[in-house]
C-alpha cells in the first residue's frame, strides 16, 4: 500500500499543503471577489427589478394619464357644447323678449300717437266749428242785418251752431 | 522526455519536497487571488471594464449555471464559493501546462539515472496530491453543508440508519460512496490531466511543429470540462446534501 502510494507521488506533506493552499485560496476568495462580486450583483439585481417596477408603473400612470386626458377632453367638450346650447337658448329667449318689449313699444307709440291724433283733431275740429260759427255769424249778421230782430238772430245763430256741433267734418 | 506519475521535486526545504506542482498550485493561487483582488475592487453597479468584467461575468455565468442545478437562488449563492473555487482553481491548473515553452524552463535533475531537464511549470491536477485534496475539500464541505442546512442528527441519520435493513444498507452503501467519492474525483481529474501532459509530451517529441496543435486545442477542451465536471459534481453533492431532509 505504502509502496502504491510512493508510486502515485501521494505524500502526506505534500497533500497537506496542497490543502492549506486550497484553503487559503478559498477563504481569500470567498472575502476578496466572491462577497462583493455577489453582493453587488445582487444590488444590481434588485436595482435592475425596481427600474423595471418603476418603469411599469409609469407606463401605468402614462397610461392612466392618457385616459385621463381622453375622459378631460370629453367632459370639456360636453362642457363646451352644453354652454353653447345654454348660450343659445338664452340669446333665444333673450332676443324673445326684445322682440316683445319692441313691439309693445311699437304699440304703445301707435296708441299714444293714435291718441295724440284723435286729440289734435278734436281739438281742431273745435277750432274749426268755433270759426265756422263766427264766419257764419259775421255772414248772417251782414246778410240778415237789416230784416231779422235781435232775437231772431240770435236764434238762427244758435241754431246754426247747434247744427255745427252736430255735423260731421 | 520526463514522465512521472509523481510530481518531481525541484528542491527540497530540510526534507520536506519542494515539487513544481506545489510551485505552479501556490503560483495559480496567487494568480487567482491577484485577479479576484482587482475584480472586487473594481467592481461597481455599473459594469467595469477590463479583468473585473471579465471576473463578473464569469461569477455571473457560473452562478446562472448553478440556478438551473438548483432552483434556488439563495442556495446557489451559498454553495457559490465552493464550486467556484474548485471550478477556478482547476481550470487555470489545467490550461497552464499549455502556455507554449514553459515545459522546457526548469532545472536539471536525475529521473532513473538520467539527468533531464525537470520543468518548473507541470499542471497542478497532474499531481495526485492536488487532486486528492481537492476531493477532500469537496467532500468535507458536502458534509459540512449537508450538517449545515439540514441537521446534524439528519445528516448522520443518511449514513446510520436503524429504521429496517434496507435503510441500514443504503446508509453504508452512502458511507462507503463518500469515500468513493474522494477516489473517484481525484483519480478521474488526476488520469485526464496527466494523460493529457503526456499525450503533448509524447506529439511534441515526435512532431514539434504544427501537429501537436490539434492536440492543444483538445487539451483546453479537456481542461474546462474536467474542471466543469469536477465543480457540477461537488454542486450535486451540495445539493443533495441540503435536500436530503426532504426526501
Amino acid at each position: 500500500m505504502g509502496d502504491l502510494l510512493t508510486k502515485l507521488g501521494i505524500d502526506w506533506r505534500l497533500l497537506i499543503a496542497q490543502l492549506v493552499n486550497f484553503l487559503v485560496l478559498f477563504f481569500l476568495l470567498k472575502k476578496l471577489l466572491y462577497k462583493p462580486v455577489l453582493g453587488m450583483l445582487e444590488q444590481r439585481r434588485a436595482t435592475i427589478a425596481q427600474g423595471i417596477a418603476r418603469a411599469r408603473e409609469a407606463e401605468a400612470r402614462v397610461a392612466d394619464l392618457a385616459q385621463e386626458g381622453i375622459q378631460l377632453r370629453a367632459a370639456v367638450t360636453a362642457e363646451r357644447v352644453a354652454v353653447m346650447t345654454r348660450a343659445a337658448a338664452e340669446a333665444e329667449a333673450l332676443r324673445g323678449e326684445r322682440v316683445a318689449a319692441a313691439e309693445a313699444e311699437a304699440r304703445t307709440i301707435v296708441t299714444n300717437a293714435q291718441e295724440d291724433a284723435e286729440r289734435m283733431h278734436a281739438a281742431l275740429m273745435v277750432t274749426v266749428r268755433r270759426e265756422v260759427g263766427d264766419l257764419v255769424l259775421a255772414v248772417s249778421k251782414k246778410v240778415t242785418a237789416d230784416a231779422l230782430t235781435r232775437d231772431e238772430h240770435d236764434r238762427l245763430v244758435a241754431a246754426a251752431m247747434e247744427e255745427l256741433r252736430h255735423a260731421k267734418l | 522526455m520526463v514522465i512521472s506519475l509523481a510530481a518531481e521535486p525541484l528542491f527540497h526545504i530540510g526534507t520536506f519536497p519542494v515539487t513544481n506542482t506545489l510551485i505552479m498550485g501556490v503560483l495559480v493561487t496567487i494568480v487567482l487571488l491577484i485577479l479576484g483582488s482587482k475584480a472586487g475592487k473594481r467592481v461597481a453597479l455599473i459594469p467595469a471594464r477590463g479583468i473585473a468584467h471579465v471576473m463578473e461575468a464569469t461569477v455571473d455565468a457560473l452562478l446562472g449555471f448553478m440556478d438551473s442545478v438548483t432552483h434556488d437562488r439563495e442556495r446557489s449563492l451559498r454553495f457559490f464559493p465552493y464550486v467556484a473555487t474548485i471550478f477556478l482553481f482547476v481550470i487555470f491548473s489545467n490550461w497552464i501546462e499549455l502556455v507554449p515553452g514553459l515545459g522546457t524552463i526548469g532545472v536539471w535533475g536525475m529521473h532513473h539515472g538520467e539527468e533531464v531537464i525537470i520543468p518548473f511549470i507541470r499542471s497542478a491536477s497532474a499531481d495526485l496530491n492536488v487532486t486528492l485534496a481537492i476531493a477532500l475539500f469537496s467532500v468535507v464541505a458536502t458534509q459540512v453543508v449537508g450538517v449545515a442546512m439540514v441537521g446534524g442528527m439528519a445528516h448522520i441519520g443518511k449514513f446510520i440508519s436503524f429504521k429496517n435493513p434496507i435503510a441500514f444498507f443504503v446508509g453504508i452503501l452512502e458511507l462507503v460512496s463518500e469515500f468513493a467519492k474522494v477516489i473517484s474525483f481525484s483519480f478521474r481529474l488526476f488520469g485526464n490531466i496527466f494523460a493529457g501532459e503526456v499525450l503533448l509530451i509524447v506529439v511534441t517529441t515526435l512532431v514539434p511543429y504544427v501537429v501537436p496543435l490539434p492536440f492543444l486545442l483538445l487539451e483546453l477542451f479537456v481542461g474546462f470540462i474536467q474542471a466543469l465536471v469536477f465543480a457540477v459534481l461537488t454542486l450535486v453533492n451540495l445539493n443533495m446534501a441540503a435536500s436530503h431532509a426532504a426526501h
